[in-house]
């Protein structure tokens, strides 16, 4: 079977990992109270439903990365995935397929979010929805990412805090696009997420950029799998 | 009198040239052709599951040469027709065993629809069949290792490596474990165990071959 890796990864998702994305409307409820989505509608020239789109991205975002960093050290460390390494399957698999299983599993969350927000603001102007469900499958793939990388960095808890933090802090401008709460010096993301206070964002170089940015993540993460994989040192071996 | 037995001829399917790793006290080496059964023992702690590693190609050796199927085995892949079970079952502890059998099986080439009639009898014979709709992690240690056995008796490898096949095994269970390794012997396949203590297995093998010593 092609998909055994992602099989595996999928159905534990589905049956450990799913409880926390019930935290989503906290999140944005959190997010909204913090902020004035108001002004930030004002100050950007995002339509409402663009702005709970993002809202609901950087809440969807900040699980999947709490989660998700748990998710791949758990996974990549349990002594079962090490024996199933010596089955005659793909070792390579069992790294792409377990990080697209994460990155569709969080995405499937994050369009289930939008059709909620859709149904809720129906008959409000949309705008432009493309560059928003864009930058958010983006920052979806840039989180898994960061977590997969984090995931083979270290411990379950560690990667867990690790990569929330990381995804906390640079993709906050989603929703805080004026820098309210955290500045940019640092930010990974900064040239994906200036302070917009214009018109045109996101635009396709700000959405390239957050794509690349995961890519590197995913890359970095890909080869300390295969150094890991070679010395028999991923997460649970230690 | 002489009876010919082409499998005796055959090339080995496992071959091993003063291979050493990790901290093996020494070099070894062996070969098992087609329906033999070599065992391996003479080492401490974990270098059964390093050689296992070793073999399936996850980790190279320190010095010497192995191939598998006539290949040094690849650190992406382990040949399709070769068969390498951990002392650790491949069995998540959380999940139940039967449906992680199954997808196993299926990794390994089987279609899941095909073999889940022979996988019910498989667990029939062994008396498992509660057992495996219980979480693994639930169990006692040797069934879910019990259970890994089910690959190699329903995929019928050509090389079959299997490190502490009766670790913990109850004394009563132990001659279905050496059963199942003599069964897929007689199917042709080479089979390798990687036992610190053999037990029943060494009057089975065809060869013992000691760490340090050349068999």
């Amino acid at each position: 079977m092609r998909g055994f890796f992602f099989h595996e990864a999928t159905d534990r998702l589905m049956q450990s990992y799913l409880s926390p994305y019930f935290l989503i409307p906290v999140v944005i409820v959190v997010t909204v109270s913090l902020l004035d989505p108001f002004e930030i509608t004002c100050t950007t020239g995002l339509s409402g439903v663009q702005s709970a789109f993002l809202s609901a991205t950087f809440a969807v975002c900040l699980i999947s990365a709490f989660a998700g960093g748990r998710f791949f050290s758990v996974f990549w460390g349990s002594a079962w995935f090490g024996s199933c390494l010596l089955l005659p399957i793909r070792r390579a698999s069992g790294f792409w397929q377990v990080l697209l299983a994460q990155f569709l599993f969080s995405s499937s969350l994050l369009v289930m979010a939008w059709l909620a927000i859709l149904a809720a603001l129906a008959g409000h102007p949309a705008g432009n929805l493309m560059p928003v469900i864009l930058v958010g499958l983006a920052s979806v793939f840039w989180t898994s990412g960061a977590a997969a990388l984090a995931g083979l960095l270290t411990t379950p808890a560690a990667a867990s805090v690790f990569s929330g933090i990381i995804t906390l802090y640079s993709l906050i401008p989603l929703v805080d696009p004026n820098g309210s709460i955290f500045t940019s010096a640092f930010r990974i993301t900064t040239a994906a997420m200036p302070a917009h206070t214009g018109l045109g964002w996101p635009d396709t170089t700000a959405i390239l950029i957050l794509a690349g940015q995961g890519l590197a993540f995913a890359l970095a993460a890909a080869g300390l799998y295969i150094a890991g994989m070679r010395r028999m040192t991923l997460p649970g071996e230690r | 009198m002489f009876i010919r037995e082409p499998w005796r001829e055959a090339v080995s399917l496992i071959s091993a040239s003063n291979l050493k790793w990790g901290k093996a006290s020494g070099p070894v080496s062996f070969s098992v052709a087609p329906g033999r059964m070599t065992v391996v023992t003479g080492y401490s702690g974990s270098e059964g599951e390093d050689l296992l590693q070793v073999m399936a190609g996850i980790r190279k050796p320190s010095a010497g040469s192995i191939e598998i199927c006539g290949a040094i085995p690849g650190a992406f892949q382990t040949p399709p027709s070769a068969l390498f079970l951990s002392a650790a079952p491949s069995l998540d502890p959380a999940r139940p065993a039967y449906r992680q059998l199954l997808s196993r099986l299926s990794a390994c080439g089987l279609s899941r629809t095909a073999v889940r009639g022979e996988l019910d009898d498989w667990l029939a014979r062994s008396g498992l069949e509660k057992e495996a709709r219980i979480r693994s992690g639930r169990l006692p240690g040797w069934i879910p290792r019990f259970m890994t056995l089910a690959l190699p008796a329903l995929l019928s490898p050509r090389v079959l490596a299997v490190c502490e096949p009766l670790e913990g095994v109850p004394l009563v269970r132990i001659p279905d474990v050496v059963g199942i390794l003599v069964d897929a012997r007689t199917a042709g396949c080479a089979v390798a165990v990687l036992s610190v203590n053999p037990g029943e297995l060494a009057a089975e093998a065809d060869s013992i071959v000691s760490i340090g010593a050349t068999g």
